[in-house]
């Protein structure tokens, strides 16, 4: 068994990495399709369906490089997520929402968020061999 | 080779009217089947060097005459296409390797009819009747008619407009494999020279054909309607009311013919070549 920390995990868009992420999610799923018939002996049966993606980036804002420049709401990028220095998801989406942590005056917090995804199309996942 | 098939939850429903009632199944099938599934449903004749052999259409079970008029198919999981076979507009559909087809069988009654003299037809062929309402008008001088009450004769400008019933009635034939083309040509415009449907020999009058073909999309089975257009006249069509007779055959002076030709109808319900 070889389990990793995330210590060296990163994001980034085309071959640049973005600054400032202190932790991504994914979420890789497919839909599936519940029916009955002649066939499925008095038990509901399913069928798989199509495959999608959700997940998010949680950031720190970095005013020299605000990540909010390289991720805007609406647009269309494709997202490599490092588990490791070499290993990666290729991921085709869409930022759904940037949602900013309450700013913290009395506790002077630093302000960060979180960039929120929908898959866009399908993923390339990491080989692990 | 039977196809595999799944009969969908929700299926079959029934709908029973005074005037029609329709039947219907829903079904999963592999995308790749749908036409093959279909195509034994609906039947039909399968060509094959010039002769004919009959598929047999499916009916709904436990109603033997209610058959598949209607077929609907669409993806059973439409959220999930597979596209690498679409080339172009013109070329390629989706296709739905994972969930498969849907198709809705829509069967309604054949109203098969059994007729008196009717013609013999191709096994797997079948025949509907319609009867319709016509009349045939024809006007007679009034010189030739008297008042009953003195006999006096009508004035020589006054006219009678008779109107003469005429019995139309469409003669339907299902499931043929290739209409009788030539034979429609040939006897179209002529009257029947042996009984037809309990009717005396020239009393029939053969108006022409509707044809179309059903279910085009089977590009392996064939299946037409033909829908013959009949008149029938209470006497025969090569007479006409004649002063102080009732109806007498007429010829032409010269060449001797008659106003109409007789043919044998038989020939309109045996498939074409």
């Amino acid at each position: 068994m070889a389990t990793k920390s995330g210590k060296d995990g990163r994001v980034e868009i085309g071959p640049t990495a973005v600054a400032s992420i202190t932790a991504w999610q994914l979420t890789i799923q497919a839909s599936s399709l519940a029916y009955t018939s002649s066939a499925t002996g008095g038990a509901v049966a399913r069928l798989p369906g199509a495959k999608d993606a959700r997940g998010s980036i949680v950031f720190q804002l970095d005013f020299t490089s605000p990540i909010t420049e390289s991720l805007e709401e609406g647009t269309l990028v494709t997202l490599k997520l490092y588990l490791d220095r070499t290993r990666f998801y290729t991921v085709p989406a869409v930022i759904d929402a940037i949602e900013f942590e309450p700013i913290d005056v009395v506790m002077g917090d630093p302000i960060g968020g979180k960039i929120i995804f929908s898959g866009a199309g399908p993923i390339t996942s990491p080989v692990f061999a | 080779m039977a196809i595999d098939f799944e009969e969908l939850q929700g299926s079959p429903r029934l709908r029973i009217g005074q005037g029609e009632s329709i039947a219907q199944r829903v079904f999963r099938v592999a995308w790749d089947d749908w036409q093959a599934f279909s195509e034994s449903l609906v039947g039909g004749w399968r060509e094959t060097g010039g002769a004919y052999t009959y598929l047999s259409p499916i009916a709904f079970p436990g109603l033997s005459q209610f058959y598949v008029d209607d077929l609907e198919i669409d993806p059973f999981d439409p959220g999930n296409p597979v596209g690498d076979q679409v080339e172009s507009v013109a070329r390629g559909t989706n296709i739905y390797p994972a969930a498969g087809a849907r198709v809705t069988a829509t069967y309604r009654a054949r109203g098969t009819a059994r007729l008196r003299d009717q013609p013999p037809i191709q096994e797997g062929t079948f025949l509907t009747y319609q009867a319709h309402v016509g009349v045939d008008q024809s006007v007679a001088p009034g010189r030739d008619w008297v008042w009953e009450s003195d006999t006096a004769k009508l004035p020589g400008d006054m006219n009678l407009s008779l109107l003469v019933p005429i019995g139309t009635f469409s003669l339907t034939w299902h499931m043929v494999a290739r209409p009788p083309w030539q034979a429609i040509r040939q006897l179209r415009g002529q009257i029947n020279n042996t009984p037809f449907l309990d009717v005396a020999a020239e009393r029939v009058l053969f108006l022409g054909a509707r044809v179309r073909r059903e279910f085009e999309f089977l590009d392996q089975l064939s299946r037409w309607v033909v829908t013959y257009e009949f008149a029938e006249h209470v006497s025969s069509w090569n007479q006409l009311r004649r002063p102080g007779v009732g109806f007498a055959r007429i010829e032409d002076a010269v060449s001797g013919a008659t106003p109409y030709e007789s043919g044998n109808f038989e020939a309109l319900f045996q498939f074409g070549s």
